[in-house]
């Protein structure tokens, strides 16, 4: 049973004790723990949900799962992407960029060892992916090794758009040429 | 000269001074001695204004007036911060000042007031902010003074702004950080007006009450959790006094509070957060 | 407590509703992020700009003058999203010995780290030297403000007039923005009455007499983006400008005549000729500053 307030809280405000009543809830997001009591962390409207009490702020962009990126440099060992979407929400903008890599081995749930970088990914394409870790230094380590998780938009050699036709080609509709690549399988299939 | 000269600006001539005004008629100079507030109590703040919202290539920003102050804050943030890895945010501050914004004018290159300042309200703002939730990233926060008169009230109305910036941007805080800042009036050279306020206390001075204070205390705090983030005390003040005066500026802060998280409710509404109204 | 049961009850349907409308949003913000080129045409094939505004329409201005104390002169500009505040401040130095008569204007356009994440803080980067040094030539060249009207003693003492230009919001076209600023300052500013005394080789100004400065011919900008080789549009946005490989900038005076026109970037329109393009803009421009001149009146 989920249950939320109205009242807009801000940083250091304590949670309504209607939401924060036994059994003792766990801490979400927005909220801390000082002092025995919940407080809210961002400028939002409280919530809880189940045993799970949280402050639902601005839309967040975190370092989240389910990340949309652009392919920018490949290397036989590793793609390198630049992160631009997360959760389905644009990564804000700025002169630095969200980097990550996505190694050889986290390309395909299966014959991992049979894959070839080159026909799983080109320059360009848009590829969705989870984030497996904070990495290194540099960069996000991410994974398509899901069916859902691939390729979701290129362009042919030729520039036109190509659609997917199987979970490892693509095909381009003006020229009938298909070009290789890890596929995320489209929703709603 | 030609090792500063500076290619990136419009040259400008090697010295010009600012205007020297004739000196005052004698007869009003003894009135405009070491006056009495009067257009407010020794121990009431400043007016006031806070907006957030306003600049919108910013993840957060505020705008804050307060007396002859004004003050311009955006943060960008959290966003990706260049190798070496952190596990916690780092906090990256700057304070930068119009060339317009005080008396005399300001020279870019010339001006190293900003450095101090920016390290100050680093150092204020820090304990405000969950910034273990941000490994790798950097929060960059940037406050352009576009008016200024004394430097205290720069430093109490900064961090109440770029408090109020970052609250805005969504980002994790502990609570809202505001400043207060607290003189103590010189009995010295204060002349007649001394006797009649008893402990000579004066809240938020303006530039010319800063010259005769005798110590002056600038308090950030987060008053949401009773909770002093910064002290900078500079001047000559009594143990027992410096206690009373942090008191006072604590409890003056109360106010900025009220008048910080009125200003971010209604920017929050602005943003679409808040009640879903009824359709 | 029956009461705030009810309320939560009532409101998770809508909060459920409302959800699915900011995932549409969400959608369409992705797409900009991920297609931005194909995200402005579609919106210029329906004869608009994603701002709403028509294709070939310019945002909203305001004007704010004299806010800031510290300046003898200010304005505070907004077009669209985009800000900016113009400060004027005088001081005094001695004429150099090649231009006895005359003094200094010295005007800079700063876009500080705080109006956009792509600036970075430090010195002046390549926009900002840029809009400097056009700023510089549209008021020397058009002599918005004589040199020899800022003399006080000839050889002797001479007012630098320091024109300093802040971008608060940097949401594109920040040259239009920044020349209206510096305007509309220099018709607000007001200088205090020098005396040059021989003497003690001072100058000394007055307290209570101040007057406004000779202004000449008092130019305004009006920019353009070409989009795809096909769409002329006006005052671009900074989303829009990234996709504009060519810019135009025309600036003219109260009586329309040219101050400053700029083309930047290979191209024009297709099947129109350079001359139309330059045309078509000029005239644009002419109604614009029609505009712009009515808020510098005010």
């Amino acid at each position: 049973m989920a249950s939320s307030s109205t009242q807009i809280l801000l940083p250091g405000q304590p949670l309504p004790s209607s939401l924060t009543a036994p059994p003792v809830p766990q801490l979400g997001s927005g909220v801390y723990e000082y002092g025995g009591k919940i407080l809210a962390s961002v400028i939002g409207i409280p919530k809880r949900e189940g045993a799970i009490v949280s402050v639902i702020g601005r839309e967040e962009s975190g370092n989240t799962p389910d990340v949309g990126s652009v392919v920018t440099r490949l290397s036989p060992l590793q793609a390198h992407v630049t992160l631009t979407t997360s959760n389905n929400r644009p990564l804000p903008e700025s002169s630095e960029e969200f980097v990550g890599v996505i190694r050889i081995g986290d390309v395909r749930l299966t014959e991992r060892d049979k894959v070839k970088m080159g026909e799983c990914f080109r320059l360009g394409d848009l590829v969705k992916a989870n984030v497996l870790s904070l990495g290194d230094a540099r960069s996000y380590y991410l994974s398509t090794a899901a069916n859902e998780l691939g390729v979701v938009y290129a362009t042919s050699e030729s520039g036109n758009p190509l659609v997917p036709v199987s979970y490892q080609e693509m095909e381009d509709e003006q020229t009938g040429k298909r070009e290789r690549r890890k596929v995320a399988k489209p929703e709603g299939i | 000269m030609s090792a500063t000269f500076d290619r990136r600006r419009i040259p400008a001539p090697e010295h010009s001074t600012p205007p020297i005004y004739e000196p005052l008629p004698s007869s009003s100079e003894n009135e405009a001695g070491p006056s009495r507030r009067t257009d407010r109590g020794p121990l009431e703040s400043r007016p006031i204004f806070l907006k957030t919202g306003l600049i919108s290539q910013a993840n957060g920003s505020g705008y804050i007036e307060s007396g002859g102050v004004k003050i311009a804050c955006s943060v960008y943030g959290p966003r990706p911060k260049p190798p070496p890895y952190s596990p916690q945010g780092s906090l990256n501050l700057e304070v930068k000042f119009a060339p317009f914004a005080s008396d005399p004018r300001r020279a870019p290159l010339r001006d190293t007031e900003p450095l101090p300042l920016s390290a100050l309200l680093t150092q204020s703002l820090l304990p405000t902010i969950h910034l273990h939730l941000y490994p790798k990233s950097s929060i960059d926060i940037y406050l352009v003074v576009l008016e200024s008169d004394a430097l205290s009230n720069v430093l109490s109305a900064g961090l109440t702004v770029a408090s109020a910036a970052v609250a805005d941007a969504g980002i994790d805080m502990y609570g809202l950080g505001v400043g207060g800042v607290l003189m103590d009036k010189s009995s010295v050279d204060g002349g007649v007006g001394v006797g009649v306020e008893e402990d000579g206390l004066l809240l938020d001075p303006s530039k010319d009450e800063e010259t005769r204070a005798k110590g002056m205390i600038v308090v950030g705090s987060m008053p949401a959790l009773g909770k002093v983030t910064n002290l900078f005390l500079t001047g000559e003040v009594d143990v027992d006094q410096a206690v009373d005066m942090i008191d006072k500026a604590i409890s003056a802060s109360k106010e900025t509070h009220t008048i910080l998280a009125q200003a971010l409710v209604e920017g929050a509404e602005e943003r679409g957060i808040g009640p879903v109204p009824a359709a | 407590m029956a009461a705030t049961a009810s309320m939560s009850s009532s409101v998770q349907p809508e909060a459920s509703t409302s959800s699915g409308a900011t995932s549409a949003a969400a959608a369409a913000t992705v797409f900009q992020r991920l297609h931005p080129s194909q995200y402005l045409s579609r919106f210029l094939a329906q004869g608009y700009r994603p701002d709403g505004r028509k294709v070939r329409s310019w945002r909203e201005v305001s004007v704010n003058v004299g806010s800031i104390s510290t300046a003898h002169g200010s304005s505070l500009v907004r077009m669209g999203d985009t800000t900016m505040v113009c400060g004027i401040k005088a001081e005094i130095a001695e004429p150099s010995a090649s231009t006895p008569n005359e003094g200094f204007v010295v005007p800079n356009i700063d876009l500080p780290a705080l109006s956009s994440s792509r600036f970075k803080p430090g010195p002046p980067g390549d926009e900002a030297q840029t809009y400097s040094n056009w700023l510089n030539d549209l008021v020397v060249s058009s002599r918005t403000l004589p040199l020899s009207s800022l003399i006080i003693a000839p050889g002797k003492a001479a007012w630098v007039i320091y024109i300093d230009v802040v971008c608060i919001n940097y949401d594109g076209n920040a040259f239009d923005a920044a020349v209206l600023a510096v305007m509309t300052a220099l018709k607000n500013a007001r200088l205090p009455r020098a005396t040059y005394d021989d003497d003690s080789g001072r100058t000394i100004c007055s307290r209570t007499e101040r007057f406004p400065l000779q202004l000449g011919r008092i130019p305004l900008s009006c920019s353009y983006g070409i989009f795809e080789s096909t769409h002329l549009l006006p005052d671009p946005t900074s989303f829009e400008t990234r996709l504009l490989p060519t810019t135009l900038t025309i600036a003219l005076d109260e009586s329309d005549h040219a101050c400053l026109i700029r083309q930047e970037g290979l191209g024009g329109v297709l099947g129109a000729s350079g001359e139309r393009v330059i045309g078509e803009a000029w005239g644009m421009a002419e109604e614009r500053a029609k505009e712009l001149r009515e808020l510098l009146e005010d």
